[in-house]
């Protein structure tokens, strides 16, 4: 049962999810498995109804407030937490997102112009990073998402984005993005 | 005018094609090549005259819509029994299927993010201030496309006018400019196309748009619509 209330105390006090391989080096000599309490802690809070849970995030856990109330917290700060991006900045995140690692050459390929701006200003919000060299001629650098892009998006792991549409289904439903997202509201 | 409207922050080349697929309603299979390429050629001459930076890529765009259209002009070979001959509207078909697949996926995304955000940990760094503001977050839901289309139509509906007359007009932009905030001070908000129906001469229409889109650029207003191909709707921008 220490256990127990050990881990929710860790997970309460750090900004950032919780990994086991972190747990492992604080509590070296025992042997827990975090997602097993995780598990636990969860089912108890769901039990007696508490403004929290805990989600796996970025291959860690980390503790949240239940989205009902994201209105007065976000009253408390006074401030949207969120950060800003442009629908341009948000397309290239995208493509860099599914198609990692790519260049910055494939992405304006995809877009069709040109992404130096774009990319900068993804770097700098450090949603992405370079992840190496093409190889070949030109050995153009390579661009993926980074960890911070999982937290910040709330993703456990890349391969949890939500699926790309297929071409076949894109060809004939003849919406525009912002029709998907009236019809999903 | 001196200043330049940097088209980066809005849409590019194959935005507005697929913005030309989804207003006719077209297959993209089978992409009537030569209307859009003379409306691609006539929305570069838009954007040219309203000084909006008008970026390589259109040009670009434009020189392939030409080339894929000539082609298509070429008598087809007959390739005797096989029925493979290549549509030279193919490759470019392939990029837009290619790009509206990221497009959706973007505001998926996007939705994700939003999603996650109503969710808050304990001890979050709010960001002191955003460097950079969005700018998309001054035009909900209306792109440059939707602006310039209703420009093109009032600038249509413009009776010739049989006879010169030599007075030249003075019309300022920070006339506009204070003519539009006056209006938004009586009214709560402005219909676009109404607003620009009721101007009467091009010069007017013209300086009247570039007001409306400094006014976004300054934040002074926000530019809606409700639904796609709506009405759009000014508003003043209240901090």
């Amino acid at each position: 049962m220490i256990n127990k209330n050990l881990i929710e105390a860790l997970l309460f006090s750090t900004p950032e999810p919780l990994t086991q391989v972190k747990l492992n080096q604080i509590i070296p000599d025992e042997n827990v498995d975090l997602r097993e309490i995780v598990d636990e802690i969860n089912l108890e809070y769901e039990k007696f109804g508490k403004a929290l849970f805990i989600e796996e995030i970025g291959g860690g856990f980390q503790i949240l407030t239940k989205p009902e109330y994201h209105y007065y917290i976000q009253r408390l700060y006074n401030k949207s937490k969120k950060f800003q991006l442009s629908r341009p900045a948000m397309e290239a995140l995208s493509i860099i997102a599914y198609r990692q690692p790519i260049s910055k050459v494939e992405v304006e390929s995809i877009r069709g112009v040109n992404c130096d701006s774009v990319v900068k200003s993804l770097m700098e919000r450090e949603l992405i990073t370079i992840k190496g060299r093409e190889e070949g001629l030109g050995r153009a650098l390579l661009y993926g998402t980074t960890q911070h892009f999982l937290e910040a998006f709330g993703l456990n792991r890349i391969s949890d984005l939500p699926k790309l549409k297929e071409l076949s289904e894109l060809m004939d439903d003849g919406q525009t993005p912002t029709e998907v997202l009236d019809a999903s509201e | 005018m001196s200043y330049r409207i940097k088209l980066e922050n809005f849409e590019g080349p194959l935005d507005l094609l697929l913005f030309f697929i989804h207003r006719d309603k077209l297959n993209i299979y089978d992409i009537p090549i030569s209307d859009i390429t003379s409306e691609f050629l006539e929305y570069i001459k838009l954007m040219k005259i309203l000084n909006i930076q008008v970026a390589g890529e259109f040009i670009v765009m434009a020189s392939l819509l030409m080339r894929i259209k000539a082609k298509m002009l070429l008598p087809k070979k007959q390739n005797d029994d096989e029925e493979e001959f290549e549509d030279p509207r193919d490759e470019l078909v392939k990029r837009l299927l290619e790009y509206k697949q990221f497009k959706l996926a973007s505001t998926t995304i996007s939705k994700v993010y939003e999603k996650h955000c109503r969710k808050h940990f304990k001890g979050a760094i709010i960001p002191i201030k955003d460097q950079k503001e969005d700018m998309s977050q001054y035009v909900k839901n209306v792109s440059l496309f939707d602006l310039l289309g209703i420009f093109k139509e009032v600038l249509e509906r413009l009776p010739d006018s049989t006879t010169y007359e030599l007075n030249r007009e003075e019309i300022h932009l920070d006339e506009q400019i204070e003519y539009l905030k006056k209006m938004l001070q009586s009214k709560s908000n402005i219909n676009f196309k109404k607003l620009m129906l009721s101007l009467e001469t091009k010069l007017k229409i013209i300086v009247t748009f570039m007001a409306i889109l400094e006014m976004i650029r300054l934040k002074e207003i926000t530019v809606q619509q409700k639904i796609v191909f709506g009405e759009i709707i000014l508003t003043g921008y209240s901090k």
